[in-house]
């Protein structure tokens, strides 16, 4: 039987101690890696060594470089490598520039190797990684709610529900609040309106079409859809 | 998409009688009717209520139910209603013109329960309201959605949501829950989708979603959160 091979990472660091520190840590992780000192070394060799994932910190050589070397990865391998970025900056605004350029995490220095181990190993998984990384916690009295929002493509309404495009997988049954501009606009519905997910497919470019149905229930609703559809005839 | 029972059917027709019995035949085989006694009141309900059917009686006094065909033709929301023209009148001229006003079957009293009923699902099926389609348009046209989770487990790195939705890697995602305040986050945090969701319990997702910008402060905070929960 043949040992899988490690994954592979490619660094940018400019700071001796820091380069050492890092190339320590991801060796006792099982991870192979190599430290490069500038952003031109950098770029360089992602082509060549195509890694799994890089480590790029952001102040190297001077302000902006490390933004510079973000956009470099996805333009030369595209969303591929898993991104981490480590910077001693903790701004809010320098974290969502990294990630609006493509960066997949952002460490605010100094770290330390279990935070490192628990972040790769979102990513990439070996079995050093596993005995590293903090264990999850179960979060006491069965978990805590949570609320959020998701954006989705209409593709088009019949007199019976909504037909949507999304990235995203929704499951079948479920009942969720949907709200657009074009209730608002068109039905004059101030609030969101109740739909339920009646069917999900995968479509080939990784999508899913998804159908979700009115309330039935709610003749006020079905009416006003009736006129509108009517009327944009 | 599937066209369920149910259908609401306006019954336009002055004779009483007829209205009632063709109510319940109607009514017998699950659709929902409504009733009008005049041409005028009947075009007013039919704005209002936008049925999936008109059945049609002719003659009335004041307008007729060629006039209420020809009135019709003003209301575009109307256009894509069928209409079943049910009348005494059986001479070809009141056939003809009543096809020629849009009406999609014309069927001669007295009711049968078998020939309306008939005509009626025929109709139904066949009916093709309009489809607002969006994807051939310029403009785009967005939907969102709310979503209710749990975040079952958590370490400092990130947590795990279970929900009924399995979000696309990479997604970035804005989450209200009281485990921030619980870990310390008081400025909100920026949230990623980290890899491939896992099916979860009931049918529902587990998604691991990465706290992105943490600071050794919060880390330790976090940590110290989570160790009271082991």
């Amino acid at each position: 039987m043949t040992t899988p091979k490690p994954p592979f990472a490619l660094v940018v660091e400019d700071d001796e101690m820091q380069s050492r520190l890092i190339a320590a840590v991801l060796r006792k992780l099982g991870i192979t890696s190599e430290i490069l000192r500038t952003a031109r070394e950098f770029v360089q060799r992602l082509k060549e060594t195509r890694p799994d994932f890089c480590l790029v910190d952001l102040n190297i050589e001077k302000l902006g470089i490390g933004f510079t070397v973000i956009e470099a990865v996805r333009k030369v391998l595209g969303g591929g490598p898993t991104l981490i970025v480590v910077s001693g900056n903790s701004d809010s605004e320098a974290i969502a520039h990294a990630i609006e350029l493509g960066a997949n995490d952002y460490l605010v220095k100094p770290i330390d190797t279990e935070i490192l181990a628990s972040k790769i190993a979102q990513y990439v998984s070996t079995p050093q990684l596993l005995n590293a990384r903090s264990p999850l916690a179960n979060v006491p009295g069965n978990g805590m709610k949570a609320k959020f929002a998701l954006e989705l493509d209409i593709r088009q309404i019949d007199e019976f529900g909504i037909q949507l495009r999304s990235s995203h997988l929704l499951v079948k049954g479920t009942t969720v609040p949907l709200s657009s501009s074009i209730f608002k606009e068109f039905l004059g519905l101030e609030g969101p309106l109740a739909v339920t997910i009646m069917s999900t497919s995968a479509e080939p470019d990784g999508f899913f079409g998804i159908e979700a149905e009115f309330d039935r229930k709610d003749e006020h609703l079905l009416v006003a859809v009736r006129k509108w559809l009517g009327k944009s005839s | 998409m599937a066209k369920g029972k149910g259908e609401r059917i306006l019954l336009i027709d002055d004779d009483t009688a007829s209205r009632i019995i063709a109510r319940k035949m109607l009514e017998q085989v699950g659709y929902s009717v409504l009733e009008s006694e005049s041409a005028e009141q009947g075009l007013a309900m039919a704005l209002e209520e936008v049925p999936h059917l008109i059945v049609l009686d002719l003659v009335m006094p004041g307008r007729t139910g060629f006039d209420f065909l020809e009135d019709r033709r003003a209301h575009p929301s109307l256009s894509n209603i069928p209409v079943l023209v049910l009348s005494g009148n059986d001479d070809q001229q009141s056939i003809f013109r009543a096809r020629t006003l849009g009406a999609s079957e014309y069927v001669t009293k007295p009711i049968v329960a078998l020939t309306i009923t008939q005509k009626a699902r025929k109709l139904l099926h066949d009916r093709d309201f309009v489809v607002r389609n969006f994807e051939d348009k310029k403009e785009s046209a967005v939907a969102n959605i709310v979503v209710t989770g749990m975040i079952r487990a958590a370490n400092e790195a990130g947590f795990l949501l279970e929900a009924p939705v399995k979000i696309a890697p990479g997604t970035g995602v804005v989450l209200e829950s009281e485990f921030f305040e619980k870990v310390g986050f008081t400025d909100g945090v920026f949230l990623k989708i980290t890899g491939p969701a896992k099916l979860g319990t009931m049918g529902q997702y587990l998604n691991e979603v990465g706290m992105i910008g943490l600071d050794p402060k919060t880390v330790e905070k976090i940590r110290s959160v989570t160790r009271e929960w082991k």
